[in-house]
């Protein structure tokens, strides 16, 4: 893919992958950088995408991977969170908040499914696992959020 | 609120969400920079300039820029040197009335700030048809050949049309001639929003495959031509004295205050056991100003006859009335005299003895080319600028980049740098590099050095 054809695909791109980092990041200003990053990283990297029928997949996975690497760099400059454990400590959080504690795993399938508006099998893609590790861990995040969402493919 | 409800809010909170704009530009901007790493470190290679991009992030102006009405754009625009914000308060700017179009393009060369060894050229860029331009300055000698070592780059990247840009160009032993020629490529960076403010500042980006080159839309040339007045301008000191740190003797031979910059040279002793190749100081006069490495441009530069680097520059005093300064050294970085070239396994991905705090994490064959990425502290410079084969004959590498994000995408980490070169047309699999320092000196305390000025 050229640098003219990504700039256009990031350009359309970037609302969904804004709202899927300030899920995961809880912060617009972390959320920022790590859009920032990840649309440098593509940029560095889009030359070597050959199928562009993977754009938004592949975006998105960098965008994680940004999120999470702004993650650890805020961690070291903040006291670590408390991370709740039990449906009833999730319970207590207000749902935001409760979507950021889950485990990466989970809170990935969660936000890209639910928040984000990918389909299933374009979470799996993004996460680079099988559709029933996603459907697995989607069910799991949505029983410790107590919430009560459709898990059919869309 | 049960969770139901709750999601459906938190959807309508995330719908109303706006995106930030101007990721795609930044990135392009980003980008664009680890192209412009290349250039002026080509060019200065022959000279061994150690050549910093200026990257001109917002600031705020000085008060006294007010009192100069005419000139207070132009202060906005350099408010990323001091040395050159200096110059503006003190109007010590030559003002020159270029213009050139071509198709929907239009650029004006407006003013100049320029002195013995160092020039810095301000430029608009006009377009109704292009919102958003980048422009690659390039200089050559007025008769269009080489310039004498020299090394350049742009100071400001993301900067809307119509507004002020610059671009500099360094001299280390030559002095700057009588006129130069300054030619601008422009290429579309293809943003769609006005941009309100430039990208942040980092040292580079290490890209994963080589420089990319943009479509050019057009290309200006202008001859530039100095004012002798501004050309001849320069004061200099041989104050002779000798510092001890980490064990070597460097002799303070000259200090030399241009309007745009402070030089020191420093020369290593010849029973000195290592090469000086870096030095972090400060200078503070006699009035308690505080004169440190300037941002951008040529930091340092090296000695023709040995590997040393004996030049290293500060933000100007020329403005200041100083008498006198105290030298403050707080580190060092050290070449052994007797350090040998450090064998590199290129398949294998494995280097022996390399420089104190260099790691060797990534070998790849790219075409006819070996691309090799090493961690290492931001603090220190490149690590090796020349390489060697298996017969002895030496190379020096025309490229480097600088990144905190590595090949394939993971973090330098706190500190940490990874640094990309590239050995041309290198049908091996095995190199010698030598290395640029082998060790690295911190000093508890700064080592301090009284400078007479008179």
């Amino acid at each position: 893919m050229d640098m003219h054809e990504y700039a256009r695909r990031a350009e359309e791109a970037k609302s969904r992958l804004y709202r899927t980092a300030v899920m995961v990041l809880g912060e617009p200003s972390a959320a920022e950088e790590a859009l920032d990053e990840a649309v440098y990283r593509g940029l560095r990297g889009c030359r070597r995408l050959r199928s562009p029928e993977y754009f938004d997949t592949w975006l998105t996975r960098i965008l994680l991977n940004a999120c999470y690497d702004e993650l650890k760099r805020r961690k070291r400059v903040t006291a670590a969170e408390e991370l709740p454990e039990t449906a009833e400590e999730f319970d207590a959080l207000p749902l935001k908040e409760a979507v950021r504690g889950l485990p990466r795993e989970l809170r990935d399938v969660v936000v890209l499914r639910y928040f984000s508006g990918y389909t299933l099998r374009e979470t799996a893609e993004i996460l680079e696992i099988p559709r029933g590790t996603a459907a697995t861990r989607q069910r799991r995040a949505l029983q410790l959020l107590r919430l009560e969402l459709g898990e059919e493919e869309n | 609120m049960d969770r139901r409800t709750e999601y459906e809010s938190l959807l309508r909170e995330l719908d109303g969400l706006e995106a930030p704009e101007g990721s795609v530009r930044r990135a392009v901007g980003r980008r664009r920079r680890t192209v412009w790493l290349l250039r002026p470190l080509a060019s200065a290679a022959a000279v061994f300039a150690l050549f910093v991009l200026l990257v001109n992030v917002s600031a705020p102006v000085a008060v006294a820029c007010s009192r100069i009405p005419g000139l207070r754009e132009l202060a906005e625009a350099v408010t990323f040197s001091r040395s050159l914000g200096d110059a503006v308060e003190n109007n010590y700017v030559q003002r020159v009335d270029l213009s050139q179009t071509a198709g929907d393009i239009t650029v004006t060369v407006e003013y100049l700030i320029v002195d013995q060894k160092n020039v810095t050229v301000f430029y608009r860029i006009r377009s109704d048809r292009y919102p958003y331009l980048e422009a690659e300055p390039e200089f050559a000698a007025a008769d269009g050949g080489h310039l004498q070592p020299s090394a350049w780059g742009p100071n400001d990247w993301g900067t809307p049309n119509g507004e002020l840009r610059s671009a500099t160009l360094g001299f280390a032993r030559n002095d700057v001639p009588s006129s130069v020629r300054m030619r601008l490529k422009l290429w579309d960076a293809g943003a769609r929003e006005a941009v309100t403010e430039a990208p942040a500042s980092e040292v580079g980006a290490a890209p994963a495959e080589e420089p990319w080159e943009p479509d050019y839309l057009a290309q200006f040339e202008f001859l530039l031509e100095f004012d002798p007045y501004y050309t001849a301008q320069g004061r200099h000191y041989a104050p002779d004295t000798l510092v001890a740190l980490d064990g070597q003797t460097l002799r303070l031979k000259n200090v030399d205050i241009y309007p745009t910059y402070l030089c020191l040279t420093l020369e290593g002793e010849p029973d000195n056991t290592a090469w000086l190749e870096d030095l972090d100081f400060y200078l503070v006069s006699d009035r308690g100003e505080r004169f440190d490495p300037p941002a951008g441009g040529i930091i340092s530069s090296g000695s023709p006859d040995t590997p040393e680097m004996i030049t290293y520059r500060a933000d100007s005093a020329f403005f200041y009335d100083a008498e006198s300064f105290t030298l403050f050294i707080t580190g060092a970085e050290w070449l052994d005299k007797t350090a040998d070239a450090v064998h590199a396994g290129l398949s294998a991905c494995t280097a022996d003895r390399l420089p104190e705090g260099v790691t060797l994490t990534e070998t790849s064959r790219v075409g006819a080319d070996w691309r090799l990425t090493m961690l290492k502290s931001q603090a220190d410079a490149q690590a090796f600028m020349k390489y060697r084969d298996d017969a002895g004959q030496e190379y020096e590498f025309d490229t480097w980049y600088s990144s905190t994000v590595g090949p394939d995408g993971e973090a330098a980490g706190e500190g940490m740098i990874f640094e990309t070169v590239w050995l041309r047309n290198w049908p091996g699999d095995e190199v010698w590099l030598i290395p640029r320092y082998t060790g690295r000196w911190m000093a508890d305390e700064p080592v301090r050095l009284a400078i007479d000025l008179n």
